[in-house]
């Protein structure tokens, strides 16, 4: 790949246009109507398309000048911070709040920070028993705390 | 006069109610906390205790908010000041001089100089707030659909106008989020729009974890990739008061700087960031002796610390009198207002005295309290910075994860901010500001809404917009703004703004 097609305006302009065309193929059985009387359909495909057009103009544009490309990111924070927010929504109804907090901050730590065992452990403690004292037993919000059995 | 007198005592019995003083020590506490703190800003910690705020009284949740948010101007600052670290966006300016004072020994005043300018433009948008808010709604009453419309064109024209970097990318950023805005149940019509079959956006990509995703999680993840992990350490300050020069030569910048930054607050799409940057490039400007600037001059402090300040009480002018939010923030509160029930719009004054007139009262009494805060507690607020971020972000990430939750008791909305919290790091990565973003989604709906009924009462005929008066008034100056943008002489100047 050349790199006029890795700089950052091109690539967000790629993003935007895979953006506008998601939303145009989703809404296609959408019916328009007229400017007088618009269906669901009409806005929205005013602004998918342009969009569209937004994205295609951006691209086109970085095509002529040496645009600069984006830093190389490191996999660890995004992978780790991402899987530890999946396990939390996956594992939240089947194991309740407690196992799945100890996992989800499990796996942040993962993502980097340097932390330590034991000061691992007492944030965990921490975290555990200050969030059940505020969300579950100060404001009564109905969370599963453990595994249903 | 006497009305606002009046209303103005009305006010402060309600911000002096023991629950309410508390509900505003607490915003302000844990503003000046998460502005100490670099790397989560008032955005997400005003989402994260949205859920708390449902257990609240209408005007004791919207207390509690605003005085997170500009709590957060006060504590950026203090970082800045120290330890050349701005806690937030809006103080970057300020380490220019405010180190620099620092570095010579000077803290203390620094400090001193940026937490009374900020207390000086508070009171006084506070002010203008309580006299010129009713006046400005009776105008909006008489605002039409296809006015409406132009008016938030207004507010997106202007969001691009003062976005960082390429104006092509942050158009389609505004625009990305009004076809977020638009997925879910169609209000009209009733059909699901672009949904994909997903039940959790039947009702639409929820504003909180859309902005958790893309504000929270993203920052987590651009923070680490950076992050060394171990705390900052910074010198204790002694002696805070600033000499009677001091004071002479900061007053004029205060004043100037309180100005501008009620001017970008009040725009639509400005806010406290740009409001410091242009206050502290005109201080520079206009003063005769420029070579001090980056060398500790006093000025360099008071003008950006008002303005950022001022720009962040003045946002609140549109949002109370309108219903329109200037930015993320205010969007984020008009949310806040609509979970309790309450429509936003220029009948809020009107309808709800109480919550219009208990807030501002309660603005004072909370930029009263952030100096007490901000300046005798400082050594306590410098200790915080010295948690190490491998501490901070776990915590930040389970506080989102469930604050997303219990906001509608849904495991799909956390899939949905994780979801985004991969396209924001996306958009950290090619340059794409996300802010813009969050201000489509929010306005998209209304737009939507706004546009079909005018164009239902025109019987389809587009010129509308242009027939009448307050609409053409909208359209020209939104033009007008474009226009600018696209002259290279000022475009030259705002891509130097931002440069320095």
């Amino acid at each position: 790949m050349s790199r006029i097609f890795a700089s950052k305006d091109f690539l967000a302009g790629g993003l935007y246009m895979a953006f506008g065309l998601l939303g145009l193929w989703l809404g296609r059985n959408l019916d328009a109507g007229t400017a007088s009387a618009m269906e669901a359909g009409y806005f929205p495909r005013l602004v998918c398309a342009l969009l569209v057009a937004l994205g295609a103009a951006l691209a086109a544009m970085s095509l002529f000048r040496a645009g600069e490309i984006p830093e190389r990111g490191r996999w660890r924070p995004l992978v780790f911070v991402t899987l530890s927010c999946l396990a939390f929504a996956l594992l939240l109804h089947p194991l309740g709040l407690v196992p799945t907090m100890l996992v989800s901050i499990l796996l942040a730590s993962l993502a980097g920070g340097h932390i330590r065992p034991i000061p691992f452990v007492l944030l965990c403690l921490v975290l555990v028993v200050a969030i059940v004292g505020i969300f579950v037993l100060a404001l009564r919000i109905q969370i599963p705390l453990w595994p249903a059995l | 006069m006497p009305d606002i007198l009046s209303n103005i005592a009305m006010g402060f019995g309600i911000a002096l109610t023991w629950q309410n003083i508390g509900l505003c020590l607490f915003g302000c506490v844990i503003g000046t906390a998460i502005g100490v703190l670099p790397g989560i800003g008032p955005l997400t910690t005003m989402a994260m205790i949205l859920p708390v705020t449902f257990w609240l009284s209408p005007v004791g949740a919207l207390i509690m908010l605003s005085g997170v948010f500009y709590g957060a101007q006060y504590g950026g600052s203090t970082t800045a000041i120290l330890v050349k670290i701005p806690g937030e966006t809006s103080s970057v300016i300020t380490v220019l001089d405010g180190h620099a004072m620092a570095q010579r020994g000077r803290a203390g005043p620094a400090l001193a100089i940026a937490a009374l300018g900020s207390l000086f433009a508070g009171s006084v948008v506070t002010l203008l707030i309580a006299i010129g808010g009713p006046p400005l709604a009776k105008i909006a009453l008489l605002f039409q659909s296809a006015d409406y419309v132009s008016v938030m064109l207004l507010g997106l024209v202007s969001a691009v106008v003062l976005a960082h970097g390429s104006v092509l990318k942050a158009i389609g950023m505004i625009v990305l989020g009004v076809m977020l805005g638009l997925v879910g149940t169609d209000v009209s019509t009733g059909e699901y729009r672009m949904t994909m079959g997903l039940d959790v956006l039947f009702d639409g990509i929820g504003f909180v974890p859309l902005s958790m995703g893309l504000f929270g999680l993203a920052e987590i993840m651009v923070n680490l990739e950076a992050a060394t992990g171990a705390g900052v350490q910074a010198k204790m300050v002694s002696g805070l008061w600033p000499t009677r020069a001091d004071l002479k030569r900061s007053f004029p910048s205060m004043v100037r700087g309180t100005v501008i930054g009620t001017a970008f607050g009040i725009l639509p799409g400005g806010g406290p960031t740009i409001a410091a940057f242009s206050a502290y490039s005109l201080e520079k400007k206009i003063s005769k002796t420029p070579e001090r600037f980056g060398q500790g001059a006093i000025e360099g402090v008071a003008a950006p610390e008002s303005a950022n300040n001022a720009a962040a009480q003045a946002c609140f002018i549109p949002m109370l009198s309108l219903g329109i939010p200037p930015n993320a923030l205010m969007a984020l509160m008009i949310g806040a207002m609509m979970v309790h029930g309450i429509t936003p719009g220029p009948e809020i004054i009107t309808k709800q005295p109480a919550l219009f007139w208990g807030l501002i009262a309660s603005m004072w009494l909370g930029n009263l309290m952030l100096v007490v805060l901000n300046l005798p507690l400082i050594g306590i607020w410098v200790r915080l910075l010295q948690v190490p971020y491998g501490y901070l972000f776990p915590t930040i990430l389970v506080l989102c994860c469930i604050g997303t939750y219990t906001l509608n008791s849904s495991t799909g909305d956390v899939i949905v901010m994780t979801v985004f919290g991969v396209i924001g790091y996306a958009f950290r990565k090619l340059d794409c500001e996300p802010a813009p973003l969050l201000l489509g989604l929010v306005l998209g709906p209304m737009l939507e809404e706004n546009f079909r009924r005018a164009m239902v009462l025109s019987n389809g005929d587009w010129s509308v917009f242009v027939q009448r008066p307050i609409s053409l008034g909208f359209l020209l100056l939104a033009g007008a703004l474009l226009l600018a943008v696209a002259l290279p002489n000022i475009r030259r100047s705002r891509e130097q703004a931002f440069l320095e």
